[in-house]
This record gives structure tokens, C-alpha cells and sequence, in this order.
């Protein structure tokens, strides 16, 4: 029988504690009257959530000189949406604990992730964008749909594992050729289905074809080409072991001079340790 | 002369204004590098700079390139880069820093 990317998400992660501060966070920063220290309130109920976010700003990533103590320093610097961009990006990975470890090693996967996201954030930098965290989310977020694939359908999975490494062929076409649609379409479906913004949603669906992005092709040409880094540096692996096809038009999108490349890439790998070991933890 | 930021040093002093990507000046020319401004410049991103200098040009990094060992870094990546374009201008310089990488790290 056919199945969809909808049948796979399925009961496949219990999200409802992060859904819940997520909403409340939205409501909290849509109020007129609220402050950062409203939304830090929110925040602080997550002891994890709020170690796990002074420890990301207070690294060389953002490099600001003085200590930041409390989650309302760090509103008053970052900046409120970003900050709930950050709280919701880094709140997920401890939902993906029964991940098959036979298939994918899941902290070499966030690794991934993370090398993404901080590509895709140096290159929102470069294109002035306002809010760069959002692209640090989404890359943390791109390619979701890989582990829901692993749990629900692990034969498929270890099938077009075998299969990539044969052929050579990239992962996430194989699997399509086996399930009818790859780990985008399954992310796409799960961050609809939690009702996370749109941009994450494009970002995941469309990052393999990022000109078929209806609403933000933009943002997901920088996911797109921030993807294609991370895989040729090789920080981490979402079980793809070749670099993934790369759009030109996707560049093109981006619009940036080639000339800020050589640097984004040393800054890349600079901050990856760092944004590691603030985000997984510090034993990482 | 212009010097990489893994071998500035405190106490050098600069030739050129240090500026971000967008133009805005960092550091002034004439300062001289503390400790403090490198940790900064590692953290704002900045991958060089231009430093008043008589030693002659910039230490290489690289040992003599083994052309061989080039051959078959470039001939490893080929495989991983696929059909991808190497030659187009966001992909060239990815592909050569990943081939510095490798060799970096002995082949």
C-alpha cells in the first residue's frame, strides 16, 4: 500500500511539552504590553532549555563582551524572536532518543544539523537579513524528517541506505525511488503538523529543490547551499555520504559575491565546536 | 604585509583599517594587536589583515605539496562532489578548501 509522509509522522514524537512553551512564547511576544522578562519567565520554567541558551549567546558565536546571566540580558541583546527561534531549535533533540542506532548515529546527525544551520546563519549575516536566527533554526531542523524514517519505516531506510552506498547515488533520491518521497517532504509534513512558522516548513520540504519553494525560495536556497557545506566539510552526517546535488539557480537566489566564501568557511568551522557544545552539551 | 589570523600576534601593529563585511571599520590603522583584539577578530569573522612589517612575506603553512598526494585528495573529493560543477564560482572555492583540509590532515 502507498503510504504518505503523513503516515509516517503519525504518533512518531511526542511534542507536546515544546509545542506548549512555544505557543505560550508566541502569545507571550505577540502581547503588546509584554517584556522581555515575561518571555523569560517562560523560558525559565525549562532549567535545560535555559542552560542550553545562555551557554549558545555567551559563546564566541555571538561574542559579546561581558557575561550574560539571565534569559532577559540575553532578549535585551538577541533579540525576543530570535530567542524563541532559539528555544524552539534547540528544544527537539532530546525527542529523538529511540532513534534505530544501527541506521543513523544520531549525535553525528545533529552535528550535521548544526554545521547547517550555522552555514546557513554566516550567509543570512552576509545578506543583512534581520533575524539570522531563524536560519540557524532551520537548519537545525532541515532534515528532521531523516530520523521519523529511520523509526517508521527501518527496512525502507535500511534498504536505501545499502542502495546510496552502491550506487553512489545521493540518499535522499533513493528514497524516494523507495517510499515515493524523501525525509523533505516528511520534516515539511511533521513542522506543519507542530505548526511552526512557514519559512522552517519551506526549508525543510524544498531544500534539495529550493526553486520549487513556494512561499520562501529564498530562504530555502541558503538551507540549500549551507547543506552542501556542511557535507563537503563533512562536520557531522545525516547518513548522506556523498555531497548532495547542488542548484546553481540556488546561488543565484542567495545573491552574494563568491569572494565572502574562503572566510564564511574558516568562520564555519571556528564556530562549530563551540555551537556543539553549547547546543548538544558540554560533554560533546 | 598581509598576514592570515592564525598568524597574527599581539603587539603587531597594523597597516590598514580592519573592516567587517559590509564596510564598518573594526579597528583603526595603527593599532596595536592586543590579545583581546585577536580574540575579537575571531569572533567577528575577520580572516586577515594588514600589518606594518620588514620580516618579508607571511611564513607558508603548507610544507612542499606532495603533487601525488594533491592527485589523490582532488581524485577522493571528486568521487564525494559527484556530478556537482566544480567549476561554478560558490562551488570552486568549497572544493578547494576542501582539498586544504585534506591535506591539512595528511590525506
Amino acid at each position: 500500500m502507498a503510504r504518505r509522509p503523513e503516515d509516517l509522522i503519525r504518533g512518531a514524537v511526542e511534542v507536546g511539552t515544546i509545542q506548549t512553551m512555544y505557543q505560550r512564547l508566541v502569545q507571550v511576544i505577540d502581547h503588546p504590553l509584554s517584556s522581555a522578562s515575561d518571555v523569560g519567565t517562560v523560558i525559565a520554567e525549562d532549567p535545560g532549555l535555559t542552560a542550553r541558551l545562555l551557554r549558545l549567546v555567551n559563546s564566541p558565536i555571538y561574542g559579546f563582551p561581558s557575561r550574560i546571566d539571565t534569559v532577559s540580558q540575553a532578549i535585551s541583546i538577541v533579540g525576543m524572536t530570535q530567542l524563541r527561534d532559539l528555544a524552539i531549535g534547540t528544544s527537539f533533540m532530546r525527542l529523538f532518543t529511540n532513534v534505530p542506532s544501527h541506521l543513523v548515529d544520531m549525535d553525528s546527525f545533529w552535528r550535521h544539523s548544526i554545521a547547517c544551520g550555522l552555514a546557513a546563519r554566516l550567509l543570512a549575516g552576509h545578506r543583512r537579513e534581520a533575524n539570522v536566527e531563524r536560519y540557524l533554526v532551520a537548519g537545525l531542523l532541515h532534515d528532521i524528517g531523516r530520523p521519523i524514517i529511520f523509526m517508521r519505516a527501518p527496512l525502507e531506510a535500511a534498504s536505501a541506505l545499502l542502495e546510496a552506498g552502491r550506487t553512489g547515488q545521493p540518499l535522499f533520491e533513493v528514497e524516494h525511488k523507495v517510499l515515493g518521497f524523501h525525509h523533505g517532504a516528511v520534516g515539511a509534513a511533521l513542522l506543519e503538523r507542530w505548526r511552526l512558522p512557514g519559512m522552517l516548513v519551506d526549508c525543510a520540504a524544498w531544500h534539495h529543490a529550493p526553486r520549487l519553494a513556494s512561499r520562501f525560495p529564498a530562504e530555502a536556497a541558503v538551507i540549500h547551499y549551507a547543506d552542501i557545506v556542511a557535507n563537503a566539510l563533512q562536520l557531522g552526517s545525516s547518513g548522506e555520504h556523498r555531497v548532495p546535488t547542488f542548484d546553481p539557480t540556488a546561488w543565484d537566489a542567495i545573491d552574494l559575491s563568491p569572494t565572502v566564501l574562503p572566510g564564511l568557511f574558516k568562520q564555519l568551522e571556528f564556530q562549530f565546536g563551540h555551537a556543539v557544545n553549547a547546543i548538544l552539551g558540554p560533554e560533546h | 604585509m598581509r598576514v592570515s589570523l592564525e598568524n597574527l600576534q599581539a603587539e603587531m601593529v597594523l597597516a590598514a583599517d580592519v573592516v567587517d563585511g559590509g564596510g564598518r571599520l573594526l579597528l583603526p590603522n595603527g593599532t596595536a594587536l592586543t590579545d583581546k583584539h585577536l580574540r575579537y577578530c575571531q569572533m567577528w569573522g575577520i580572516t586577515e589583515a594588514e600589518v606594518i612589517g620588514t620580516e618579508g612575506s607571511e611564513p607558508a603553512n603548507d610544507p612542499a605539496l606532495d603533487p601525488e598526494l594533491v592527485a589523490k585528495v582532488e581524485a577522493a573529493l571528486t568521487v564525494r562532489f559527484g556530478p556537482i560543477d566544480r567549476t561554478h564560482p560558490s562551488i570552486a572555492p568549497l572544493f578547494q578548501h576542501c582539498v586544504q583540509l585534506q591535506l591539512k590532515k595528511g590525506g
